[in-house]
């Protein structure tokens, strides 16, 4: 023991205790403070330390083997400065910490060389009037005395981030958390996980978004287009291309969908917010160091790590983005086909993708009208009342023909639909090829559906008429509803004709819409509602338009095909008629010649022809509601209106006929309003009502007198 | 497709997922793939006294196949634009 370590130039004394008494004098805090920095240095993402500022093994680093082994490690001195160092940190905190370690331990040499030399001979006493000297025991007492004394809340930091086996423990333990976590990286090369994202993705491509991805796409047009439907498709090309590595749909690759920046950036943001919350990744945020940084620090030191985080996300958005697109361009050069038939093989094997799936098992039925179900049934079976009598001889088969019918007119209006989309982005030119193309389909399209209707023979032998048939189910009504966009004004023509020649036999006006009770007379009621506000319209605006020859043929065909006492109980009748008469008025005002033309004459006789029908039964107009119910506003609007379009075309004498029939419907109603029972505004429509009859007539439900 | 776009247009609502096993899961749909494999967060068991081991869950990822039903609310369901990408779906799984 006899060479020191470095250089070796002054040989200590043996005695330990004055060794180390001889340290602890002369100890500076340099090492002190070059092992705090290195610990909060060193927790810094794991990075190693640089060579300067790593001291841990200073004693063993820069030696040689040799050096090491020939000699003997002097544990008690080194364990001694190190607790001498421990013990006094306050006292030489102003010197300047030496960065280089030769150079402090040089300085200690120096200064053991120092006092040493004053001490050489010397006991466990000396005496030097810049320090103060102690007496071994009393050196012991103080080191023990400021151990246990509470030191400040630094210190205390100090000393415990200092001690060596703290520093040590925790340090294992990050390694080995982090070896824990890694021990299993880097099995797949970033061309295999590439390969593997390329093979799902390519699963899930769709060129044509409106085919594969119908409802999604749809929806989203529908529902929160903002710039339009090909941005939209764009877009959807970039949707795909940040969806995740497994092939999912998540929150925040639909962003760009929505196509707006300021959505996205806070769904970004919010992403990124919870993935710092959930994910811990080891060693990134939170490892035991920084726990004891201020909370301020750590808030700063997470921003960044999210601020890194965010760039790094989107650069690797923007990476999976590209690599998508080739993977597009790819499939767009080489079609996937479902069969793939090898060469000299014998058969096909069926390629599963998303657009071939794996069928589930199809038990096939035969078809025709094999199974018979029985009756058709009570009045509340599906697919409206009553409409099972069809054919009289098997009306399951008549069904299932006229749902397939249904189906057919709404594939015509399903390519019809998507003609139209198309329509768009067609060039401007009559006679380009793809325009022609396109017009073809799109006739050809509305032909099979118009077909399936035949609406062209308004009276046939098959009772009741196929349209009719059609009518009867909801379906077949919204079928009719969105088909009539796309025709022909002939073709409507058409259609209003039979359905006005059949008008009797419509479900919805079957058996008058006022004779069900509970669950029917709801679903009554919701067919007929459906009928109005699909159907109707239709006929109607197309009525609003035709000449007064057209309306007064119509109208003749209503009356001749239809028993107009028995039908006009029904709402669709009412409003039918109505908007007759109106239209007729209407036209009649226009003529130059009112008292000439033949039409007004047709339209006069045919007026009288349905008062004189009309005459007698007018009371039944109105819906009966049951005793008991409340009134509602609406129940007998129609009816009214229906009234009163009458009387704007009656003469006197049938004014006063009409007045006279109804007279009492019209006070019991002025009764109603007045009665104290009926909320306000429940009144205040009956009135309402009532006045448009009345006003028609010149008169005001105020003059009532009850 | 048409269950995976359907799904894609319910990603952020509030669904209840009920499995095979009974277990009934209410959470905000995240994410869905091709398979109907269905990424839940915020998830409550409906249940929850039967589960308790499910108290401290707040994210789950559901296997498709183990799915018995999926509750919506009908307001995030257009019905008639449904209808016509289930006759779509018809048509074209029909045509060959």
């Amino acid at each position: 023991m006899s060479g020191s370590f470095f250089g070796g130039t002054n040989a200590p004394e043996d005695d330990p205790i004055a060794r180390g008494r001889a340290e602890y004098l002369a100890s500076t805090v340099t090492d002190l403070d070059n092992r705090l920095e290195s610990l909060a240095l060193e927790d810094n993402l794991g990075e190693q330390l640089p060579e300067d500022q790593d001291t841990f093994n200073t004693e063993t680093f820069d030696a040689d083997v040799g050096e090491i082994t020939n000699r003997e490690f002097d544990f008690f001195q080194s364990t001694l400065t190190n607790q001498a160092k421990l013990a006094s940190p306050q006292q030489h905190q102003n010197q300047p910490p030496p960065q280089d370690t030769m150079q402090m331990l040089q300085s200690m040499g120096v200064s053991i060389n120092h006092s040493v030399g004053p001490e050489a001979g010397a006991g466990s006493e000396g005496v030097d009037e810049h320090r103060r000297i102690t007496t071994l025991a009393e050196l012991e007492a103080k080191i023990i005395s400021q151990r246990s004394t509470p030191m400040s809340g630094v210190a205390q930091t100090v000393h415990r981030m200092a001690d060596p086996e703290t520093i040590a423990r925790r340090r294992e333990q990050r390694l080995e958390r982090e070896a824990a976590l890694t021990r299993y990286n880097n099995m797949m090369s970033q061309r295999d996980k590439e390969y593997i994202v390329r093979i799902q993705i390519s699963q899930l491509l769709t060129d044509d978004p409106a085919a594969d991805d119908f409802y999604c796409h749809m929806y989203q047009l529908s529902r929160g287009a903002i710039f339009g439907a090909m941005q939209q498709q764009q877009q959807q090309q970039q949707q795909v291309g940040l969806t995740s590595r497994s092939g999912e749909m998540t929150e925040a690759g639909r962003s760009p969908s929505v196509s707006n920046d300021s959505r996205r950036g806070t769904l970004a943001g919010v992403e990124l917010q919870n993935s710092t919350g959930q994910e811990r990744r080891a060693g990134k945020v939170g490892s035991p160091v920084s726990k004891q940084q201020t909370g301020g620090e750590r808030l700063q030191q997470q921003q960044h790590l999210a601020r890194a985080r965010r760039s790094n996300t989107q650069s690797s958005m923007a990476r999976m983005q590209q690599q998508v697109q080739r993977i597009v361009n790819e499939a767009r050069r080489r079609p996937k086909v479902a069969h793939v038939a090898a060469e000299g093989a014998l058969g096909k094997i069926s390629v599963t993708s998303a657009r071939n799936p794996k069928q589930a098992i199809q038990v096939q039925r035969s078809h025709g009208g094999s199974v018979s179900q029985g009756s058709p049934g009570p009045l509340t079976e599906a697919g409206g009342a009553l409409v099972g009598l069809g054919d009289a001889r098997n009306p399951t088969a008549e069904r299932r023909k006229t749902l397939r019918a249904i189906e057919e007119v709404y594939t015509g209006v399903l390519q019809l639909e998507q003609l139209v989309r198309e329509q768009a982005r067609l060039p401007n030119v009559a006679d380009h090829p793809s325009v022609q193309g396109w017009v073809a389909a799109y006739g050809a399209a509305k032909e099979r559906a118009w077909a399936e209707l035949e609406a062209t023979q308004p009276i046939l032998n098959v009772y009741p008429h196929p349209l009719v048939r059609v009518l009867a189910f909801a379906k077949g009504k919204r079928a009719v509803g969105r088909l009539v966009h796309h025709l022909s004004m002939d073709q409507v023509l058409a259609l209003t004709t039979t359905i006005i020649a059949n008008f009797e036999s419509l479900d919805v006006c079957r058996v008058g819409s006022f004779g069900y009770t509970g669950a029917a007379e709801a679903q009554q009621r919701e067919e007929t509602d459906l009928f109005l506000h699909l159907v109707m319209p239709t006929a109607l605006g197309f009525l609003a338009e035709a000449s007064l020859q057209i309306v007064n043929g119509l109208f003749a065909l209503f009356m001749e095909r239809n028993n107009v006492a028995w039908v006009v109980r029904t709402r669709p009748a009412l409003v039918f008629l109505m908007v007759v008469l109106g239209r007729t008025a209407a036209l009649k005002q226009q003529q130059p010649q009112p008292q000439q033309s033949q039409e007004v004459y047709q339209a006069a006789e045919l007026y009288n022809h349905l008062f004189n029908s009309l005459r007698g039964s007018l009371a039944a107009i109105f819906p009966q509601r049951p005793l008991g119910h409340m009134p509602s506003p609406t129940e007998d609007m129609h009816a009214w209106q229906f009234l009163a379009a009458l009387a704007a075309s009656a003469s006197a004498e049938q004014q006063h006929a009409l007045v006279a029939e109804a007279r009492e419907k019209v006070l019991e109603k002025v009764q109603l309003a007045k009665d104290p029972r009926v909320p306000a505004e429940v009144s205040a429509a009956i009135l309402v009502n009532v006045n448009m009859f009345l006003n028609a007539l010149g008169l005001d439900a105020s003059q009532v007198t009850t | 497709m048409l269950f995976y776009s359907f799904f894609k247009t319910q990603v952020g609502q509030q669904v209840t997922v009920e499995l095979k096993n009974d277990l009934a899961i209410q959470g905000v749909l995240e994410s869905v793939d091709q398979f109907l494999n269905i990424k839940l967060k915020e998830i409550k068991v409906v249940d929850s006294e039967r589960y308790p081991h499910m108290m401290a869950v707040k994210n789950c990822f559901i296997r498709g196949s183990v799915v018995r039903y999926v509750q919506l609310s009908p307001q995030s369901v257009d019905t008639a634009l449904l209808q016509d990408a289930a006759r779509r779906e018809a048509q074209s799984t029909q045509q060959p």
